[in-house]
Formats: structure tokens, C-alpha cells, sequence
């Protein structure tokens, strides 16, 4: 059956591999390429090998695909979506950016105001040279203190809420004034959530906090689905923008430890304990997918392997 | 005899090449409980042109069995919701991409709206220093020229004709809403001579149906008299508007 002088032939392919293109597929692992002086059983053996090798890796391939589409992770993370997403990293800027002051002051507003109050208080000294000097000082040391009092870094985490809001609304607004739309909703909603997240990291154990977070992310979720049937285009304007995904939407989800251990919110800490049985599954799992990246590996090389036969054969 | 076929929705779509599945939902009468229920069954159904998305509903047709569950064809496409949907979410990408730019631009604006607003308050108050100085009489005659130089160019750049100015030089958000405040006041004080004016008299009905079309997307002569009132009113009493009436 294998005659080296008429052209390379694998067990399973009963035409010449030189003429059909060979298609690279992790079955291609199971391809032996025997000696050219090897004997008649050895052949034998061989081809009983390869075709053995061909049923399992088919199986095993199978078995992940099938586990892989029965397991549909969800594209990006439910609570926090997408990492890269615009309108939360503008939010942390605008919740970082000196313009913005504490109580709902801005910077340009404080400077006129503190201008004023120092020329009124220059006005009321006169043309007293001996004063002026000192007033002035005083007026600029008045000024350190306010703007030091009211910088972003002395506020406190529900002025940085007030404005974090703020900022959602102006961004997701129908029209000016605009609080209660869906979108302003579920956009005021992620702000919350985003913050809210971060205080969780620090504090793991405020348990109630937890229970809150969950609960705004459902209501997020229930807001949107409302908006998907009412007005569908928006929808998905607003879901890309927030940086989520319809399938983080309409899945049902709670913040579980599940959540929290899979996500990484306190590092690699263990949350859930496997049962026996669970755990051995799960190493199952764990093994046949290395096992099917390795029969990758080894087709790609096989492949080359073909492709360099052929063109010397050639 | 007419070939069967069922109405159901595309539950799954992209997972195997040109095959979706269908769900199709029946009642059937329940000998036991004496009632009908509904009953799902899902097909696998040929798409040959693959142009059916997640949610789009169809009418799928019988044909001679080609695979093993696959006995059905799509025939027509009734609702093609989940192909919109499958459009707009393209276009929602598309969009972001020059929303992230105009971002982007509003926060540079705003940093330097305020840098700007930081300079001209140093500006004026070395304005103040400057011309206290030529009060006290500090000034030497060779430094004169060069301060009187210095005072020009803040003025240019501010449009300032004169210094000290009883003029306000900076709007603050406070005095604009005072302004505001006044208006509203002084309109709500005489609405009731202006609306009779603007409802009544002749030479001001063209100002009248301008405000009105604005407002109501009715005709206006299909719009109540009290209705036309109303929107007047709030018409008037914004004062962002200016009011057609001078007092």
C-alpha cells in the first residue's frame, strides 16, 4: 500500500496527498509517517495506530466543542462590562479633574468669586499703602485655603457620587434637564455600580453592600430590557456605550461568589469549595483541553511535515 | 396536498452552517386535565442563504428529509427583528467610534475654558497692582512707559475701555441667574396684560401663530383659546424667549 516511490500516501487517504490539498485539522495528529524500509506489519501496526489516534482525537475535539457551546461564557464581564469602555473612563477623569471642586463648586466659578472678595476688601482700605500690601497677602492665603478645602482629593465618596451622576446624566440626556429616560437610568446606574465596586474590593466583608450592588445591577438589567423592546435602536446606542453586551442583558445573573471568584474581585482568593466529585470534573475538563491544544500543535507540525515530503517529492 | 408548514421563532442561528433552529409552539388538547396547552418543538430548519438572525419569526415548509433532524425549509421571513437588531448593533459600534473623538474634544474644552478663566483673574489683578501703584506714586518716570504698556495690552486683550471700571468684567453664574430672575419676575408681574395683548390684538397675531407653530404641532386654528393661553404663558414666562410685548 505505501510505496515511497510513487508518492506519499497516508493511511487514511487513499489519493495521493501531493495532488489534494491538505486541510490543516487537529486529525492530521494522528498521521505516522513510517520508515521507508519498514516492514509489512510494522505498516500494519502503523495504520491500526494512526486510525486508533484519528477516532480519539475526534472525540476528545468533540467532546470540548461540545462542552464549550453547552458553557457560552459571557463576552464581557456582567457587573463592570467592558474594560475599555469610554464613558466610565471619562468618568473617572471628570471625577479626578481639578476643574471640578467639592459641593458642587468649579474651579472657574470659585476664582471669579474669590476675585471679587479681595477687591472688595482692597476697596474698603482705600489708598493706605501700609494695609495694602498685607491685605493682599491675606487674601491670596484666604484663597489657598478654599481652593485646598474644596479640591477633589479632600472630598468626601458621596460628593464624588453627586458628581459621578452628574456626569451620567449629561452624558446620556434626551434633552437638557432630562433625569428619568432609560438611558440616564441605567447610565446613573452603572456610575453607582462602578463606584460601588470599587469600595467592595476594599471592604469584602460589608455584606450588605453586596446585597445592594446586586440589587442595582438587576434593576440595570430590568431597565434595559425595557428599552430593547421599546425602542431597539437606542438600545443597543446605549448598551455599546455603557460598555455591556446583549447577552450580559438579557442572561439572567446575581452577583454570586461564583461571580466574584470567577471575575477576580479579591484577587485569587477561593470563594466556592468544589465537592470531591466537582473537582474531579473539573480537572477532566482541564486535561482534555490541554490534550487538544497538544494534538493542535503536533497537526500544525505534521502539516509542515507533509508539505516539505511533497516538495521534495516534486 | 399543500406541504406542511408551522410559523415559529429563530432561537439559534450561526452554529451550524446553513441550519437554524426553530421553535414552533402548538396547542394541543390535554386528555387529562380537559384543556389545551402549549406545546414547543423545536426544528432544525434549512437556510440556504443564511440571512436568518436570532429572533426573526418564520414560516418554514416541509421537504424531503436532507440529514438526519432536518426535514424543513425557510420559507419566508415575517418579522425580521432579529436582523434589525443584528444592523443596529453594527451601527451602534460605527457610532462610538466618533462619540469617543467629541469626548474626548469636551473635556480639553472645558480644562481650557477654565485656564483661560485663571489667566484673566491673574490679568486684572495685576491690572489692580499696576494702578496702585500710580496712586501711591512708586513709579519711577523710566519705568512709567513700560507700566503704561503693560496696561494697554491687558485692556486690548480684554476689551476693557477703562480701569478701575464700574463695569462687570467677569459674568458670574450667580448674577446670570439673578438676571434671569428678574426677567421672570417682571413678566409673571404683567402676564396678564401681555397675554391680552399678544391673545386679542390685531398687530400682534403674526408674532402669535409664530410662537404657537413652535409649540403645538397642531394647526393653529385647531388649537383651544385656553390652550393657546397656556402655551403662551409658558412661552412667556421662559426667559430664555424674548417676550413680543414691550412693557
Amino acid at each position: 500500500m505505501f510505496k515511497a516511490g510513487f508518492g506519499i500516501r497516508g493511511f487514511s487517504t487513499m489519493t495521493p496527498l501531493m495532488n489534494s490539498a491538505v486541510m490543516l485539522t487537529p486529525k492530521l495528529a494522528a498521521r505516522q509517517f513510517p520508515a521507508s524500509n519498514s516492514t509489512r506489519s510494522r505498516l500494519r501496526a502503523l495504520k491500526r495506530k494512526e486510525k486508533k489516534l484519528k477516532k480519539q482525537i475526534i472525540k476528545d475535539v468533540n467532546t470540548l466543542k461540545q462542552h464549550q457551546e453547552t458553557n457560552l461564557s459571557l463576552s464581557v464581564d456582567p457587573v463592570l462590562g467592558n474594560e475599555k469602555c469610554v464613558f466610565i473612563q471619562g468618568m473617572r477623569q471628570y471625577l479626578k479633574d481639578t476643574t471640578n471642586l467639592a459641593q458642587g463648586f468649579t474651579r472657574e466659578e470659585v476664582e471669579k468669586l474669590l476675585y471679587g472678595a479681595e477687591k472688595a476688601s482692597l476697596e474698603k482700605i482705600g489708598t493706605n499703602n501700609a494695609l495694602y500690601e498685607s491685605t493682599r497677602a491675606l487674601e491670596e492665603k484666604k484663597k489657598r485655603a478654599v481652593l485646598t478645602i474644596l479640591h477633589s482629593r479632600n472630598t468626601n465618596k458621596a460628593d464624588k457620587k453627586t458628581l459621578a451622576i452628574k456626569y451620567a446624566k449629561e452624558n446620556f440626556q434626551r434633552f437638557d434637564g432630562d433625569t428619568g429616560s432609560s438611558e440616564v437610568q441605567a447610565a446613573i446606574m452603572t456610575a453607582k455600580i462602578h463606584l460601588g465596586m470599587d469600595h467592595l474590593k476594599q471592604a469584602f466583608k460589608d455584606k450588605s453592600h453586596l446585597a445592594r450592588l446586586n440589587q442595582l445591577v438587576q434593576q440595570r438589567q430590568l431597565t434595559l430590557k425595557y428599552l430593547k423592546k421599546d425602542d431597539p435602536e437606542r438600545y443597543y446606542h446605549v448598551i455599546s456605550r455603557l460598555g455591556l453586551t446583549d447577552d450580559v442583558i438579557m442572561h439572567e445573573f446575581s452577583i454570586s461568589y461564583q461571580y466574584l471568584q470567577d471575575y477576580k474581585v479579591f484577587g485569587d482568593k477561593e470563594l466556592v469549595k468544589l465537592s470531591e466529585k466537582q473537582r474531579k470534573k473539573k480537572e477532566a475538563l482541564v486535561a482534555l483541553s490541554k490534550r487538544v491544544a497538544e494534538y493542535n500543535v503536533l497537526a500544525k507540525q505534521n502539516y509542515e511535515k507533509i508539505a516539505q515530503l511533497s516538495d521534495e517529492n516534486q | 396536498m399543500a406541504k406542511q408548514n408551522f410559523i415559529g421563532l429563530v432561537v439559534s442561528q450561526g452554529k451550524m452552517s446553513k441550519t437554524v433552529k426553530v421553535r414552533v409552539q402548538t396547542k394541543t388538547y390535554n386528555k387529562k386535565i380537559h384543556k389545551e396547552v402549549l406545546k414547543r418543538k423545536d426544528y432544525l430548519v434549512h437556510d440556504q442563504g443564511e440571512i436568518c438572525r436570532e429572533g426573526d419569526i418564520v414560516r418554514i415548509e416541509s421537504i424531503p428529509k436532507i440529514s438526519a433532524r432536518k426535514y424543513f425549509a425557510i420559507a419566508e421571513i415575517k418579522v425580521n427583528k432579529g436582523q434589525q437588531f443584528a444592523r443596529y448593533e453594527q451601527e451602534a459600534k460605527e457610532r462610538l467610534a466618533d462619540r469617543e473623538q467629541s469626548i474626548l474634544q469636551e473635556f480639553l474644552d472645558r480644562k481650557d475654558r477654565t485656564d483661560n478663566i485663571i489667566v484673566q483673574v491673574e490679568d486684572l489683578r495685576k491690572l489692580d497692582q499696576i494702578s496702585h501703584n500710580f496712586q501711591s506714586g512708586t513709579v519711577t518716570p523710566e519705568g512709567k512707559e513700560e507700566l503704561i504698556a503693560q496696561i494697554e495690552e491687558i485692556k486690548a486683550k480684554y476689551s476693557i475701555k477703562s480701569w478701575p471700571t464700574t463695569e462687570p468684567v467677569l459674568s458670574l453664574e450667580v448674577s446670570e441667574t439673578e438676571k434671569d430672575l428678574g426677567v421672570i419676575e417682571n413678566r409673571a408681574k404683567n402676564i396678564k396684560i401681555i397675554l391680552d395683548k399678544l391673545l386679542n390684538e390685531e398687530g400682534y397675531s403674526q408674532e402669535r401663530t409664530k410662537i404657537l407653530t413652535l409649540l403645538s404641532k397642531r394647526p393653529v386654528s385647531e388649537i383651544p383659546a385656553f390652550t393657546q393661553k397656556n402655551l403662551l404663558r409658558k412661552y412667556i414666562l421662559n426667559p430664555e424667549n424674548e417676550c413680543p410685548v414691550t412693557l
